[in-house]
């Protein structure tokens, strides 16, 4: 490959680096603020199906509690 | 910032407070990037209003105030002038301030309290300027004979040189060897037009990539203060631009070379 194109994808590439770097870091860092949610993970089936309204999983542990009975 | 207090025989001088405002108020107004003119006459101002005579040294990085009120008490203050962000939205606040003071007759203690206020006055946005600078910047290429490809080519190139420029001075790097290094990654990135075959003006695209560092302001100022007659700020403020041109100079040529277009 060309010596000019080989220098030219360089410094390309290591702008974009530094973009996409500095991108991924401040979504994390803002995601750190707010909600720890990592930019890509898998959820279970019930957040995926759960509608506004509904129980969270940390009050459908109350239910289990056998001295309610 | 910092500011030296000096007096003479009288008793306490009753120049303090507005000795020591106007000394911070020059300070601000230079770093703000203010020309000499446009500070002498807004501390006369001020001070006229408030009775008092200042008589004022300006030096490129100091600033020096004699304060005489009525009674010929005079105290001399001394500020330096920290390195700032050229702002003329500050400098138009502070030049309303001082009219503020001479046409409503405000006291020093309310100016000092609008001055606080101007001073913590947030810089523009710096995404907004980003993209306003590599507009601009692409403009120029058009202005002088660029094709709207050569346009593309400048805007992308401005904006990854104007933003590396940003990181570079959040992280305290040198002025001149940020101008250095955006210039050579500007001028790399617009040689795309020549490698790439991309419009028909690709040379008008590489001239055109750096005109963004050129230091424009600077070189303004200090014929300001030359034909103002202020020759020490006028050297100072001309070196630094020079200083500065030499260092995207040379990135410029390096890039060319690399790149292997223009004279090279």
């Amino acid at each position: 490959m060309d010596t000019t194109i080989t220098i030219w994808i360089c410094v390309a590439a290591a702008m974009a680096a530094i973009i996409i770097y500095r991108m991924l870091h401040r979504v994390i860092h803002l995601n750190h603020g707010a909600h720890h949610h990592r930019l890509i993970e898998l959820g279970s089936e019930r957040e995926e199906l759960w509608i506004p309204g509904d129980m969270s999983d940390t009050n459908i542990d109350s239910y289990d509690d056998a001295e309610d009975f | 910032m910092t500011t030296l207090r000096t007096s003479d025989s009288c008793t306490e001088a009753s120049t303090a407070t507005a000795g020591l405002f106007m000394a911070d108020y020059a300070a601000c107004l230079l770093g703000c990037g203010a020309t000499c003119s446009r500070l002498e006459k807004n501390v006369q101002r001020m001070s006229h209003r408030w009775g008092m005579n200042t008589e004022m040294t300006i030096m490129p990085r100091h600033i020096h105030i004699a304060v005489t009120d009525a009674e010929g008490c005079t105290s001399t203050y001394i500020s330096s002038i920290g390195k700032g962000v050229v702002s003329y939205e500050k400098i138009t606040l502070l030049s309303k301030l001082s009219w503020k003071v001479a046409d409503r007759g405000i006291g020093v203690a309310d100016a000092r309290e609008i001055f606080d206020h101007i001073k913590s006055v947030a810089n523009a946005n710096r995404w907004w300027v980003l993209v306003a600078v590599s507009c601009a910047n692409a403009s120029f290429c058009r202005l002088f004979g660029g094709d709207l490809a050569a346009m593309a080519v400048v805007f992308v190139a401005t904006m990854a040189g104007y933003y590396l420029k940003q990181l570079m001075l959040g992280s305290g790097c040198d002025t001149r060897l940020i101008f250095a290094v955006c210039a050579f990654v500007s001028s790399v990135l617009a040689a795309a037009g020549f490698l790439f075959h991309i419009g028909s003006t690709p040379d008008v695209a590489i001239a055109t990539s750096v005109l963004y560092l050129v230091p424009g302001i600077a070189f303004l100022n200090a014929f300001n203060d030359m034909i103002d007659g202020h020759y020490v700020c006028f050297f100072s403020r001309l070196m630094d631009a020079i200083v500065l041109t030499c260092c995207l100079s040379a990135g410029l040529c390096l890039g060319m070379a690399v790149m292997k277009v223009g004279m090279f």
